[in-house]
């Protein structure tokens, strides 16, 4: 997707849990967060600058909406190795989330 | 879960919480884990399961009490069905409640210990005893207030347990002849045992920064295996008499068997307070959320101070405030109210020496991440930081100044450059 940078770890105090990218801030947050809600997530924070979205799984996706900063959360039950290609299937979730959403 | 956050209130202006008329605050696994070993690592694992498998009863107990009675639940049945759900609301896993009047046993899935430890430390070190306590007691609390037996009439172990490379945890009860119990830290005693509120500088700041928080911390509920994610990290709503009970038992056995160990062990203890404002804080400072209703954060030190003393206040630490900030020379923090002092006063009497070894390091460590941390950096909040940080040239004098338990009005520290 234009725009949304490349997969990099994140901080965590969990090892490798938490992953970042960064969404353009012209995106329709709302047309978005209905997409993610109907692959499954679960929206969980009504702020107006923030969605957190759970996945069936237990990951999070932490999204900023005013700076665009995504922090994508590996639920630390997924073996540490593993972590990294379950961030990036999460991250390609919100890829295809994010076609043709902007105004 | 809406019955539980409807009992869930505050201690006007003193930033406390409280389920019911038991406080309750958050700390994260880190946390949780540091001071848990700093009680084995002062008593022994197996004393030290005892110390901490008992103070959570009495915790519990107390808690339970309260609920059943608020939330009406008037048979056993119901009544432990209400713990059931109040321990994952706790963030503490899900535990399953297979007891009656003579004991019986409780089965734990991602109990907040053993799941912690097993991400922390699994990898690296094997463990050979069981570590979830906390379950064990609040399992043996579950059933006596249940089925209205006495207090301590019950006692609890974990025949199994996921830290020991177990497929579960397994906690088992039984009858005993009921122990002595302490008389619960009410409500209306830490009342009586905090001081009149003050404001700070950057008050309006820092307010609002514990104000924001609170709003988002009270809509965080458990997942499906009863732990609670929050700003990226584990939390558990966990029982201040809990903490308090089995720090200052411990401290109390060591000032009696081995006197001169008591400055190391003290340490320990005010080292979880480096540990909570290192993770906690820390994660929090560079989380989505913050940035979201905060904004990012520049790493100025005031700013970074101000920051962390409204996350404390939001955690349900206590109203502590800035009385003096000039950095790289000087930080005093006060505080009307912590989670330490009242209840030391109303337990243990008063105190010859000050008490809050939480407190007075959680300020030193504050300090320190806003002098030492390049936070427009974000950098990786890992052990290696955190030792190269509060294990090799802390470079700050503490002193706690004032303190409650001595029979101060209020607590204070004074954080001085070396």
């Amino acid at each position: 997707m234009k725009g949304m940078t490349p997969l990099e770890l994140d901080v965590s105090c969990c090892n490798r849990a938490n992953w970042r990218t960064d969404l353009p801030t012209e995106i329709d947050a709302g047309t978005v967060e209905g997409r993610l809600v109907e692959k499954g997530y679960q929206s969980r924070c009504a702020h107006p600058a923030l969605r957190v979205l759970r996945h069936p799984e237990g990951h999070e996706l932490a999204w900023v909406t005013t700076s665009g900063r995504v922090q994508i959360r590996v639920d630390i039950e997924v073996p540490k190795d593993e972590r990294r290609r379950r961030a990036e299937a999460l991250y390609q979730d919100l890829a295809s989330c994010l076609e043709g959403s902007s105004p | 879960m809406d019955d539980l956050k409807a009992l869930s209130t505050e201690l006007p202006g003193q930033d406390m919480t409280f389920l019911g008329d038991t406080q309750y605050v958050y700390h994260c696994h880190h946390f949780n884990l540091f001071h848990d070993q700093t009680i084995e690592d002062a008593l022994g694992e197996e004393k030290a399961f005892e110390v901490r498998s008992r103070a959570a009863q009495d915790a519990a107990r107390q808690l339970l009490t309260d609920v059943v009675r608020k939330c009406g639940a008037e048979t056993p049945a119901e009544r432990l069905q209400l713990a059931t759900a109040l321990f994952p609301w706790m963030g503490q896993g899900s535990l399953e409640l297979l007891s009656g009047e003579e004991g019986g046993k409780a089965r734990g899935q991602y109990l907040h210990y053993s799941f912690a430890w097993r991400e922390k430390y699994g990898s690296k070190i094997r463990r050979r005893f069981p570590i979830d306590a906390f379950a064990a007691g609040f399992a043996a609390a579950a059933t006596e207030v249940a089925f209205d037996l006495p207090p301590g009439s019950l006692t609890s172990s974990e025949a199994s347990c996921f830290v020991c490379r177990e497929p579960e945890c397994s906690i088992e009860l039984s009858r005993q002849e009921a122990r002595p119990t302490p008389t619960p830290v009410s409500r209306n005693a830490i009342i009586d045992g905090v001081g009149a509120p003050s404001a700070g500088r950057n008050e309006d700041s820092i307010g609002q920064i514990a104000q924001g928080l609170k709003e988002f911390l009270i809509g965080i509920g458990g997942d499906q295996r009863g732990l609670v994610q929050g700003f990226g990290i584990y939390v558990t709503r966990h029982l201040a008499a809990y903490y308090n009970a089995t720090a200052y038992d411990t401290i109390h056995a060591i000032e009696e068997s081995s006197p001169a160990s008591t400055p190391v062990v003290e340490e320990l203890f005010g080292e979880s307070g480096h540990v909570c404002a290192f993770y906690t804080c820390g994660n929090i400072l560079l989380s989505p959320e913050w940035e979201a209703m905060v904004g990012p954060l520049k790493g100025e030190v005031e700013e970074v101070v101000s920051a962390c003393v409204g996350i404390c206040r939001a955690l349900g630490f206590g109203h502590w405030t800035v009385e003096d900030l000039v950095p790289n020379e000087r930080l005093v923090m006060r505080c009307s109210s912590n989670y330490e002092a009242p209840f030391y006063l109303e337990r243990y009497g008063k105190s010859s020496k000050p008490r809050c070894y939480f407190f007075a390091n959680a300020a030193r460590a504050i300090m320190q991440l806003a002098h030492r941390v390049d936070w427009p950096s974000r950098p990786q909040l890992d052990e290696a930081l955190y030792q190269s940080l509060f294990k090799t040239g802390l470079g700050w004098n503490m002193e706690q100044t004032a303190c409650m338990s001595r029979g101060d009005d209020y607590c204070e520290v004074a954080i001085t450059a070396k």
